[in-house]
């Protein structure tokens, strides 16, 4: 009897932390579920990926129909990009700038967690076109006019086009949300040049976010309208083929460096932690940051070199291209002189980040050569490009997450992670990566295509696919280390205090994990690398860095914005399915926006 | 401190040894092959690759600094035991400005060539010799306009002279690119792009279409044979006269009536220009490739198969088994008995222009 | 949501820029609407030139611009009493904010009406959103602008309605000034419509 009931109280009790962590507007616990949502897409990309690889290791494979491979290829570039990298870049977006800035919360807690579900119900969403067999296979980058309603009939297209315009939602509303938190909620003292750096680079990621996802908003929707209600913006009769991929790479270009600068954000902040140096040249870091932002917007024309636009637009695009490349290459020589004459201790974390440096610049340097047009007139669609593209996008992007990871899952747990573990995982994924994706610039030269789903024999590709292949599979098998090494250090792992790395900034000095509020007291600061002024620089009366107590105010949680998230979901998938389903998810958006403008929420 | 400290400079040199070994073997293997850009036998294609070939050098100096400059600042500035902080250097305004111009500068370098280029490669030459491309889901369709014949799949060009490609597609976006020829284009339908190359040794070229365009977009490919100037006009002649029509009582014959017969009327997609049939139906039809010429050309279905006599009849009993998803349906036994289709084999494959094997 | 999510614009909160956070997401939220209409109107003029010949369904042969100026006229008016109504309840004077935001959420409704009446009209001259790129273009781009009046004015009603009970006081004034710049904001880019898609001539 007695137990029965403790057993219930229990299940209560079980519940009662579901029903926390789904209705919470704590931008660390939002944190949390972004990171290991993400993390779970990541494997799905990372099993999708091998699923290609595995097509391709032997010519003439039999193992896919084309369907199931276009399904493959074009999904796994659409989960690495917008289920995977993007919101893991929002893991420590929400995890960590309010800490880095010494808030409390995010601007919209609320409008937070709502991002969260959006996110969450449109990858659902995008995903669930492998159920009905209707995947999206028209590459991630959905060309009209193959992606039309003639051409590709059915499902699948829709699944791109609703999947991602939802999903877009979550990620504008992000944007939205972090760049008023940064703005408008720093720590006093905190002034623009004395942010962190990884803070910097999100803010210009933000700035990005809210200028490049409308540009894809309108394409998907113009594109939605030309599928289903007989609009004609993509018709090559009455409107322009090409104009999809000028709204497409409007967009899809800064994408690329919004991918990328949170990267550069992470690497800001660990090499100058694991080198006990500021980072060299802050100031040229950041303004290189909003340069990249700024050219980012002019360039898109270098992934349609070859649509033949003439020669002076291609002239045009092939120097600002190459413009972009200076800020970056003066990242990158920051970087190596924040090394340099520094103290440095090779943690995974650090590892991690300098294996970035190296393996960006390889990315780095292709893209140069696809800049000079006659050059992309050979790459552009080879494997030359897959080959640049993952250099940037795992060199560059996922390695400076995974930095991130090593480096802040002190934190965010209050363990350490396994370092032995975090070594051998570091040296196989360097290993695996360059194995995977170097030969594929060999490939790229002796002119192999990409997005094929077989090859001939004689053509000369065998090798090198095989290479890659094996790469892939180990690459595989170091990504199963890191999320075995996640869980041990989760249940296991040594207790980490405040302060594991003698780091620099302010996350640093709360508890580990931080405590509900983040800080007692606001933070005071005083300079550019607050913490660690305060304790190498600081004395006496000096050293006393924290604001006066205050009260502490934390928002209620809410279910609302899940409402709102799901009625949106439905919206989208009516389009898919059946309007009878739009209508309920309008009905379901209406009225949880009522509600939430209507909640008292203080 | 825990075992993070440790980790010996061997390891990072570990690192580099794999990736240099791989680029070696990539320079040793790599070309050569049918695809490869590296080997180029017209003018478009050689412009590409001696642009490429500074840059690419250029390259390998900025990736040895870089990748040297890390790997030795990790080594020599490792953290020992009882270090105590290194001096917190901010920056330095000068280096700064330096390594923001020095990329410039090696950009600007690149630049110069790179318009010169693009504008070389944009610029019509003289009197070229033109033929219009046209991409199809999944297979390429060459227009001689002016000599008023259409063939498939594999595109004739003379050597040593100026050609125009004048393309466009019928359905979705694709891309031309023979990497031994010239740089791809890709062809668009509602536009017209272009490209200028000029052969300079004759022989047979392999391409494919290099946009993805759906379900075959792998099996997407062309051929393209260059002729000496002499040979090419003969071929030209060949097309113009269309396609040689069996002597009577033949196995191609009947082979002949088999494509028009009713269980196959492979005319209701295929054009043979030239061929008749008894009640005076022609073979002019546009959906799939013209096949006047289709016993020479060395692929089918647009390189799924090797054209041989026995693919030739698989082929035809089940396109869809070589290349899944493409336009043409199958033909059962119902449609055609295995002695028609004997026939009809035989029958394409005579279709040949004379001069065929002179290559 | 904008003025929804009021946890921490609350009077009195230390903000760093010393602009409330919901004006700032306002701020920022209309930029990245400038990029939605500009992807839009960048479109629209891309398309432009192919619209001189679309045989009696074309741009020459159905806009009416005496009469879209008079909509655009009733606009402006709107933004005008807008500012009327701001004024007047930052005076202290919440009847009068109600007087004036009625009538600018009763011209923005005059608009949409003006606006659904040339829809009709043009539809029943057969221009369908399908029939050709002008109907294309010209309907969504429309539309989504009337997207955006139709939430200002369902806004504006809201603002009178809370008003009514008493819940926007001279002090909450901020609130209505943010729908004030959401509302200029919806003005500014007909302006730059009607400039492009009915003033310049198709030639
Ligand atoms: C994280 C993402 C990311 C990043 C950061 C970049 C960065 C760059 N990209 Fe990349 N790109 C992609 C992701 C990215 N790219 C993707 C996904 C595609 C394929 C899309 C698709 O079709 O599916 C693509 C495709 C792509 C193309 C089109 C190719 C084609 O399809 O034909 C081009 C063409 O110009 C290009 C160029 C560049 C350039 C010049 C940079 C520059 O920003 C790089 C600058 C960096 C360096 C140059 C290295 C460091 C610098 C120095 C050490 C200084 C000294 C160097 C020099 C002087 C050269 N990219
Ligand atoms: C955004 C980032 C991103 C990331 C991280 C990756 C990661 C990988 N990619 Fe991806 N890729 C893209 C973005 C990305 N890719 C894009 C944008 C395209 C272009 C698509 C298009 O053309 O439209 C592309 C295309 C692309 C192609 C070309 C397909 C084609 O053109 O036909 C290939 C081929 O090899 C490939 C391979 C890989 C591999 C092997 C990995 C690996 O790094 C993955 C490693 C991770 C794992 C392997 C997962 C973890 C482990 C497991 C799942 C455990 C294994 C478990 C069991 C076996 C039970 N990718
Ligand atoms: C419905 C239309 C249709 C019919 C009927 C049809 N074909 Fe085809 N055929 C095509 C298309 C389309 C292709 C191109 C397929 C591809 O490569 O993607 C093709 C390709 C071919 C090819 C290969 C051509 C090349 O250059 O590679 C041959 C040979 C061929 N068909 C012969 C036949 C014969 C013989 C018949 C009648 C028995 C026939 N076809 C009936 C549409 C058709
Ligand atoms: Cu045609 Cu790919
Ligand atoms: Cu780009």
């Amino acid at each position: 009897m007695a137990q029965a009931v403790a057993a219930r109280e229990e299940q209560l009790d079980r519940w009662a932390v579901i029903w926390d962590w789904i209705t919470t507007s704590d931008h660390k616990k939002i944190g949390l579920l972004y990171f290991w949502t993400s993390l779970a897409f990541f494997f799905v990309g990372g099993f999708l990926a091998l699923g290609v690889r595995s097509q391709l290791v032997v010519p003439n494979s039999a193992m896919m129909s084309p369907e199931v491979y276009n399904q493959f290829f074009t999904m796994h570039a659409l989960v690495m990009i917008f289920l995977a990298l993007m919101p893991m870049s929002a893991a420590f977006f929400n995890f960590i700038i309010p800490l880095q800035i010494g808030a409390r919360d995010v601007a919209f807690p609320r409008l937070n967690s709502f991002s969260y579900w959006v996110y969450l119900f449109g990858g659902l969403l995008l995903c669930s076109g492998f159920l009905f067999g209707a995947a999206p296979d028209i590459g991630w980058t959905g060309y009209t006019s193959l992606s039309s309603s003639q051409y590709t009939p059915g499902m699948s297209g829709d699944f791109y086009v609703m999947g991602l315009q939802v999903l877009g939602f979550s990620t504008v509303a992000a944007g939205l949300n972090f760049f008023v938190t940064i703005v408008n909620m720093r720590a006093p003292g905190m002034s623009l040049m004395r942010m962190p750096a990884f803070v910097w680079m999100s803010l210009v990621t933000f700035v990005l976010i809210l200028l490049a996802f409308p540009a894809l908003a309108i394409a998907l929707f113009a594109l939605m309208m030309d599928r289903n209600f007989d609009t004609v913006f993509f018709s090559a009769a009455d409107g322009s083929v090409v104009m999809w991929q000028h709204l497409f790479w409007i967009f899809g270009h800064p994408e690329v460096y919004i991918l990328i600068l949170p990267a550069f954000g992470i690497i800001s902040e660990v090499l100058p932690t694991f080198s006990r140096k500021p980072l060299f040249g802050y100031s040229f870091v950041v303004f290189s940051g909003i340069t990249i932002a700024f050219l980012g917007f002019g360039v898109w024309v270098h992934h349609m070199f070859t649509v033949g636009m003439g020669p002076i637009p291609n002239m045009v695009f092939a120097t600002t291209t190459m413009l972009i490349a200076i800020p970056t290459g003066v990242k990158i020589l920051n970087w190596l002189a924040t090394l340099w004459g520094g103290s440095i201790r090779l943690t995974t974390a650090m590892l991690f980040a300098v294996a970035f440096v190296g393996m960006f610049t390889i990315g780095g340097i292709s893209g140069v050569m696809h800049a000079a047009v006659p050059i992309d007139y050979w790459q552009h669609d080879t494997y030359f490009i897959v080959a640049h593209l993952h250099y940037v996008l795992f060199g560059g992007t996922m390695f400076g997450l995974i930095a991130g990871i090593y480096y802040w899952f002190p934190k965010m747990f209050g363990r350490y992670m396994n370092e032995a573990m975090g070594k051998w995982h570091f040296w196989l994924t360097l290993i695996g990566f360059n194995l995977t994706f170097f030969p594929m610039h060999f490939l790229g030269v002796d002119g192999m295509p990409r997005r094929i789903y077989t090859y001939p024999s004689d053509f000369g590709w065998e090798l090198w696919n095989l290479v890659a292949t094996i790469g892939a599979y180990l690459l595989g098998f170091a990504t199963l280390l890191l999320v075995i090494n996640l869980i041990k250090s989760i249940r296991a792992g040594q207790a980490a205090p405040n302060d594991p790395w003698d780091a620099r900034t302010l996350e640093w000095t709360t508890t580990s994990p931080p405590q509900k509020h983040n800080f007692d007291r606001t933070p005071q600061v005083r300079a550019r690398d607050d913490f660690w002024d305060q304790k190498y620089n600081r004395t006496g009366e000096d050293a006393e860095a924290e604001g006066p107590e205050e009260h502490i105010h934390l928002p209620p949680g809410s279910y609302i914005p899940l409402l709102v998230a799901f009625g949106l979901m439905l919206l989208g998938a009516g389009i898919i399915f059946t309007l009878w389903l739009s209508v309920i998810g309008g009905i379901i958006l209406t009225v949880g926006l009522f509600a939430w403008a209507f909640e008292p929420n203080d | 401190m825990a075992g993070w400290i440790r980790c010996g400079r061997r390891v990072v040199l570990g690192a580099l040894v794999p990736l240099l070994a791989l680029a070696l073997a990539g320079c040793g293997i790599t070309g050569g092959e049918v695809q490869s850009a590296n080997e180029t036998f017209a003018d478009n294609a050689e412009s590409i690759w001696n642009l490429f070939v500074p840059i690419f050098w250029l390259s390998v100096v900025i990736f040895v600094l870089v990748q040297g400059a890390l790997i030795w600042a990790v080594i020599k500035f490792r953290y020992r035991d009882g270090d105590p902080p290194p001096p917190q250097l901010h920056g330095n305004t000068k280096v700064e400005v330096a390594w923001t111009i020095a990329p410039a500068v090696i950009l600007a370098i690149i630049l110069v060539p790179t318009i010169t280029t693009i504008a070389d490669l944009a610029s019509e030459p003289d009197e070229p010799y033109t033929v219009d491309v046209i991409g199809h889901q999944w297979w390429w369709e060459f227009e001689y306009e002016d000599e008023g014949f259409k063939t498939g799949n594999v595109l004739h060009v003379p050597a040593d002279q100026p050609i125009h490609l004048r393309m466009t597609a019928a359905d979705v976006i694709h891309s031309f690119y023979a990497p031994q020829l010239f740089g791809k284009q890709d062809t668009i339908p509602g536009r017209t792009t272009n490209i200028y190359f000029t052969p300079e040794e004759p022989g047979e070229y392999y391409g494919q279409c290099y946009e993805f365009c759906g379900l075959q977009h792998a099996n997407m490919m062309f051929r393209i044979v260059v002729h000496e100037p002499g040979d090419f006009e003969a071929w030209v002649a060949d097309q113009q006269d269309g396609a040689p029509d069996p002597e009577p009582d033949t196995l191609e014959a009947r082979g002949k009536e088999v494509f028009f017969q009713p269980g196959a009327a492979c005319h209701a997609c295929h054009a043979i220009d030239g061929a008749v049939a008894e009640d005076g139906t022609e073979a002019v039809a546009e959906v799939g490739p013209n096949l006047t010429n289709i016993g020479e050309r060395p692929i089918l279905g647009a390189g799924a198969l090797e054209n041989t006599p026995e693919n030739l009849h698989d082929w035809i009993r089940d396109p869809q088994e070589s290349k899944p998803g493409n336009e043409m349906p199958s033909f059962s036994q119902d449609a055609i008995s295995d002695e028609d289709l004997e026939a009809l084999v035989a029958y394409l494959s005579s279709l040949q222009s004379e001069r065929a094997d002179a290559d | 949501m904008a003025a929804a999510d009021q946890h921490s614009g609350h009077e009195g909160h230390h903000t760093t820029t010393g602009i409330s956070h919901n004006k700032l997401l306002m701020w920022s939220f209309l930029a990245s609407d400038c990029m939605f209409f500009g992807s839009l109107i960048m479109m629209y003029m891309v398309y432009r030139p192919e619209m001189t010949d679309l045989g009696g369904l074309g741009p020459n042969d159905l806009l009416d611009i005496p009469f879209s100026s008079l909509m655009t006229f009733v606009l402006l008016m709107s933004s005008l009493a807008f500012v009327l109504g701001l004024s007047s309840l930052q005076r202290g004077n919440e009847a009068g904010m109600r007087i004036w935001l009625t009538t600018t959420a009763l011209l923005g409704l005059l608009f949409l009406g003006g606006e659904s009446f040339e829809y009709m009209k043009f539809y029943g001259e057969g221009l369908s959103i399908g029939e050709n790129i002008f109907g294309t273009a010209y309907f969504v781009t429309t539309g989504f602008h009337k997207i955006h009046v139709g939430i200002g004015v369902i806004w504006l009603l809201g603002i009178v309605a809370m008003s009514y009970r008493g819940r926007v006081p001279k002090e909450r004034s901020e609130m209505v000034e943010i729908a004030g710049l959401y509302w200029h904001f919806v003005d500014i880019v007909w302006i730059v419509i009607f400039t492009f898609i009915f003033l310049v001539p198709y030639r």
